[in-house]
């Protein structure tokens, strides 16, 4: 059943609180923003994928009027580290300096220029010239498995690796009678955030502010701090409006280098990454390679799985090792099997650094089982929904892996609902077309979590305080990339202590007034946890101004009504104090400031789910696919803001069917890069974007904040396989790329007429 | 860094100076979607550019008795929603209404177009088929035409001189029973730059019978080049299914002379089949190729 939940803010699609600013260009992103003084930075990238610099010539460079230093390994900090450091503790695998003496990818940082303004920054970045001696590259992770000749680091190529299951899955297919296997690869991918990286960093005294764009303040400010050698309280960051980040901002990537350059300067510095930059050298969605096997009876139930996944760091480690057992726990919480294998080896190449990116291997695990599935149901003769209604996982199932709970998961309602909505079973069934223009049906499944409960320390803390003109503020390390978390946040507050949310501010992250956050904006966390973190010190917030207003009302506590802004005795309705009145009566009664602190820490991280089902008509001709109808069914708990929910699914579907048809970072076998903009490196634009049908299964999770579960990344989840399950059911074929591009479609029509 | 300068002429008497003192480091600058990109990139770097948006006389579609002229100046969003353009050479408005995006077709010209020299570039194909002429001013004041494949080299390289200019696009009209027709492929339904790009233009007569045709294909070497085997396989049929297939394979016969070996070779020759329906659809109607005629 479906709770209507009687609420004033909660569900609500209001508009994010900063969309008029958005609108109308006043907004300051930081590359709108001028400081006195200010110095201007461009990166030099190596144009070799592998090799040792023997030289670096910057006179030229220096001759330019207006170039005010250039730095390059020589005179910069020999000190190792990993951006995917988020909390002092991680123990990481250090592998990268701020400037490289070896690079080891096309797009490894090199040098660079400080200049008077841009200009001249990029024009002397462009006269240094870097002799190399190339070294022979790695480019297929295929091939990093076996080689050991060439070392791209002197650890060795495999940066990590681990097998974890359950059950006996060799003898599962030993017996088995249908196994089915697939061997599935899919993208590096781009994030083509709109913003490029760009960070701003200001010295005064001995300290660094910082400006930037990003997801986790208290990482970018450990990783300077790591990486520079000076202590934390030296370095201040604060979250800038962000252009967009999709994972791609995670990683402090520049902003160590900007930090450095303005030490070293002793002059505010803007460092800007152009959208070549942005495309090579900072981080992508991590290529994978899978095999997968399914082992099923007849009657379609699943026996067994094995998945041995390959998985391309690029050339540095960062989250190797973090994103193969986020793959890895997705595995297991999808469908009910006895016998599973995951086995993940991340290795690496050299080629554009792997990290986050929404959806954090999610999509990549879905890309290759959901795909495999339907080669599954296709060998078993059975409808691929009712074949996974078979197997997928029930409301309250146990992770069998000994993980947090599933929760109330509703994937099983997703999938019926969806099935019915899209008219599944008649479109699987129609007659398969045979002239040019085919259509075809697929559809997929996928999971993901909330948080990081059960993996890495998640909490946040949070301040909150109500002013004598009853205004509340809310001060917490968060960041909105663009999602509408502090209109979320507003919500949640509004709720609880019924006020409206013109009178609530919400602060975003900075290091120097913000109390700790554990994790900052990643892992699907930030409504659930640190919205669970909003709800709960705002129920301590109304507790307290309870008590104390129930002594000046001289009433019991449960007495007491908070309504629209003001508080008052149930039964003396007409005795209404506004909430500011009444916080000054305890200011002088009570001596008594309206303020709270406090710690939550997550105490779950159920499943999210969702299932995609999309219809596409392929052009047998010339390979190009039309999406002509996508549903998406979302497990959401509960939709803190419809609207918001309604966008991140929009959102997540356009970069999942990129993935699908269309998105891919395309290397020689020299390890150049041939994608560097938007005008072959190709996003999903307007003309192509079909609309999407989304359906929200609102059945509330026990913990999260008046029920609700993440959205952000799940949304990206399902609709790639969804997509090539729907291409490979209108032409009958066994594409197993990703991306399905024109080319790769028209190749394997060619092969099946062969 | 060495300064640019920009010239701004305002008449085409200011063109001709302006063109007298051109060197090879001189630039015309039409709609500036290519230039622009090629200066931001490095490719080029100018001496002087000289801005034609001010020169008025290049603004303009004009009808003329036996052909249309386009000034150099004239948008392509112009163009393509001409309505004379879009009636007597649809082949034209196609092409011009599928260049990237509005953003670009409100700024890019054809005279860019063809000065760019793309292998790839749109409307080059149409304005062969159409057997277009270039009407252009040089330093010495000299007027003279000539034709569109004599301005472009190929592989983005122009075969013009540094002192003379595009000013017009001359068109002639075509007889009353000729129809024109242009399709491109791209990665994507649009904002795309052609894989695989072509035009035709075919005089039918009473009996339905094509009795003159001509092929251009783009996308498929240095430069646009005429197709004389499929005009060939088009002279003296009736268009229909059967005459439909003929094209598709001598077309892919074409693509496999143009570009032997290349990697992209098995994409094309398949997907042109794509290109030659639809140009089929847009020059004799859905119904021809469903057999109904
Ligand atoms: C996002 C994007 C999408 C695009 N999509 C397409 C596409 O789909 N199809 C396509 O064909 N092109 C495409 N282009 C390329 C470009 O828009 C076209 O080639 C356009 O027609 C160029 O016209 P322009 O007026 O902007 O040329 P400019 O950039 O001003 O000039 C281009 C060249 O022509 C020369 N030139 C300009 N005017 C004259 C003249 N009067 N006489 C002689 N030489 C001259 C210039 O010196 C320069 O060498 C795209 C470009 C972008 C940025």
């Amino acid at each position: 059943m479906m709770t209507e939940g009687n609420y004033k803010y909660i569900g609500k699609s209001v508009p994010r609180h900063d969309a008029i600013e958005k609108a109308t260009g006043k907004i300051k992103y930081v590359g709108d923003m001028k400081v006195n003084g200010m110095l201007y930075a461009r990166l030099v990238l190596s144009h070799v994928a592998h090799g040792k610099i023997k030289s670096i010539d910057i006179s030229k460079a220096k001759d330019l009027p207006g170039v005010v230093d250039i730095f390059t390994y020589d005179n910069s900090p020999k000190i190792l580290y990993n951006a995917h450091k988020w909390m002092s503790g991680m123990d990481e695998v250090l592998d990268q300096y701020l400037f490289t003496d070896k690079v080891r990818f096309y797009g490894d940082r090199v040098a660079a220029v400080v200049a008077t303004n841009d200009k001249i920054a990029k024009m002397a970045a462009d006269l240094i010239e870097v002799e190399y001696e190339v070294l022979p590259a790695i480019i297929d992770p295929e091939t990093s498995l076996i080689e050991d000749s060439i070392k791209i680091h002197e650890r060795g190529n495999i940066a990590f690796s681990k097998t974890m299951g359950y059950g006996d899955v060799d003898k599962v297919f030993d017996k088995a009678s249908y196994i089915f296997e697939d061997k599935i690869i899919t993208p590096k991918q781009h994030h083509a955030a709109m913003e490029t990286h760009v960070a701003l960093a200001i010295p005064s005294g001995d300290m660094i502010t910082i400006y930037t764009p990003c997801q986790v303040v208290f990482q970018v400010q450990l990783i300077v701090s790591e990486a520079l050698n000076i202590p934390l309280s030296k370095v201040r960051v604060i979250k800038a409006p962000m252009g967009g980040s999709f994972g791609g901002k995670g990683q402090p990537i520049i902003e160590p280098v900007c930090a450095f350059l303005a030490k070293e300067t002793g002059r505010p510095v803007r460092l800007t990454l152009d959208r070549t930059q942005s495309i090579i050298g900072t981080r992508t969605r991590h290529k994978t390679i899978g095999t997968v096997k399914t082992a099923v009876d007849k009657k379609g139930k699943i026996l067994g799985r094995d998945l041995d996944i390959v998985i391309d760091s690029g050339a540095y480690h960062t989250n190797a090792s973090a994103i193969a057992m986020a793959m890895g726990k997705k595995f297991f919480r999808m469908y009910k099997m006895d016998n599973v294998r995951y086995s993940a080896t991340s290795v690496y190449t050299n080629t554009p650094v792997g990290g986050a990116c929404r959806g954090y291997g999610s999509p990549q695990l879905h890309a290759i089982t959901e795909l495999n599935l339907d080669n599954v149901a296709r060998g078993i003769n059975m409808d691929p929904v009712e074949f996974r209604l078979k197997n997928l996982v029930h409301p309250f199932d146990k992770d069998p892996m000994g993980g947090p709970d599933l929760g109330n998961g509703q994937i099983i309602e997703c999938v019926k609902r969806g099935a019915e909505a899209f008219g599944w079973k008649e479109k699987w069934k129609r007659p398969k077309d045979s002239g040019r223009y085919r259509k075809g049906v697929g559809m997929a499944c996928g999971t993901h979590g909330n948080g990081y409960y059960g993996a890495y320390p998640d909490f946040i803390t949070m301040d909150i305080k109500m002013n004598s003109n009853g205004e509340v503020i809310l001060n917490s390390a968060i960041h909105d990339m663009g999602c509408g978390t502090v209109t979320i946040m507003q919500q949640i507050v509004a709720e609880v202590l019924d006020l409206e949310l013109s009178k609530i501010t919400v602060l975003e992250g900075d290091t120097l007034s913000s109390p700790y956050d554990s994790a900052g904006t990643q892992a699907s966390r930030v409504t659930y946890v640190c919205g669970g973190a909003a709800k709960k010190i705002s129920e301590i917030l109304k507790d307290k101004f309870a008590k104390y207003s129930s002594k000046i009302l001289n009433c019991y506590e449960e007495d007491i009504v908070m309504e629209g802004g003001y508080i008052y005795n149930k039964n003396k309705p007409d005795k209404k104090v506004g909430y500011g009145d009444m916080v000054s009566n305890i200011y002088h009664q009570y001596s008594m400031d309206m303020s709270a602190s406090y710690t939550y820490s997550s105490p779950a991280n159920p499943g999210v789910y969702a299932a995609n089902f999309v219809e596409v008509e392929v052009d047998t001709y010339t390979g190009l696919v039309n999406v002509l109808d996508i549903v998406a069914v979302h497990d959401i708990g509960r939709a803190i803001n419809r609207d918001f929910v309604y966008g991140q699914v929009q959102g997540g579907i356009h970069l999942g069917l990129g993935m699908a048809i269309s998105e891919n970072i395309e290397l020689d076998e020299n390890g150049r890069i041939s994608t560097l903009n938007f005008s072959n490196y190709h996003v999903i634009n307007a003309p192509s974007m079909p609309d999407v049908r989304i359906i929200l299964i609102e059945e509330e999770d026990e913990f999260g904040p008046f029920g609700a579960k993440s959205v952000g990344e799940i949304s990206a989840v399902a609709i790639a396989p969804a997509t090539l399950n729907a291409i490979n059911n209108a032409i009958g074929t066994n594409i197993s790329q990703y991306p399905a591009t024109p080319e790769r479609i028209v190749e394997a029509l060619v092969k099946t007429k062969k | 860094m060495q300064m640019m300068k920009i010239e701004t002429p305002n008449n085409l008497d200011e063109l001709i100076n302006c063109l007298k003192n051109a060197d090879s480091s001189s630039c015309l600058l039409g709609g500036g979607t290519d230039l622009i990109i090629n200066i931001n990139n490095k490719k080029l770097y100018p001496n002087t550019i000289i801005d034609l948006s001010g020169v008025n006389e290049l603004k303009e579609i004009k009808k003329n008795g036996s052909s249309i002229s386009i000034g150099a100046g004239v948008t392509l969003t112009e163009v393509c929603e001409n309505s004379f353009v879009k009636e007597k050479f649809p082949a034209l408005a196609q092409a011009t209404s599928q260049v990237g995006s509005t953003q670009i077709r409100n700024r890019a010209t054809i005279a860019g177009n063809i000065g760019n020299s793309s292998p790839c570039a749109d409307t080059v194909v149409p304005l062969m088929a159409l057997n277009a002429k270039l009407k252009m001013l040089n330093g010495n004041g000299e007027y003279y035409h000539i034709p569109v494949d004599k301005a472009i080299k190929g592989s983005g390289k122009k075969n013009l001189k540094p002192n003379e200019a595009i000013i017009e696009i001359v068109i002639p009209y075509l007889k009353d029973t000729c129809s024109s027709a242009f399709y491109k492929i791209g990665s994507r339904k649009a904002v795309t730059i052609s894989k695989l790009n072509g035009a035709v233009v075919v005089d039918i007569n009473l009996n339905n019978t094509i009795v003159n045709a001509k092929v251009f294909l783009g996308s498929l070497g240095p430069k646009a080049f005429r197709s004389i085997m499929a005009e060939k396989v088009l002279m003296n049929k009736k268009p229909n299914k059967e005459l439909l297939s003929e094209f598709q394979n001598i077309l892919m016969k074409q693509v496999d002379e143009a570009i032997p070996g290349r990697g992209s070779q098995l994409y094309k020759r398949h997907a042109i089949k794509g290109m030659c329906e639809e140009l089929f659809i847009r020059l004799f109607g859905e119904s021809c190729i469903r057999g109904e005629i």
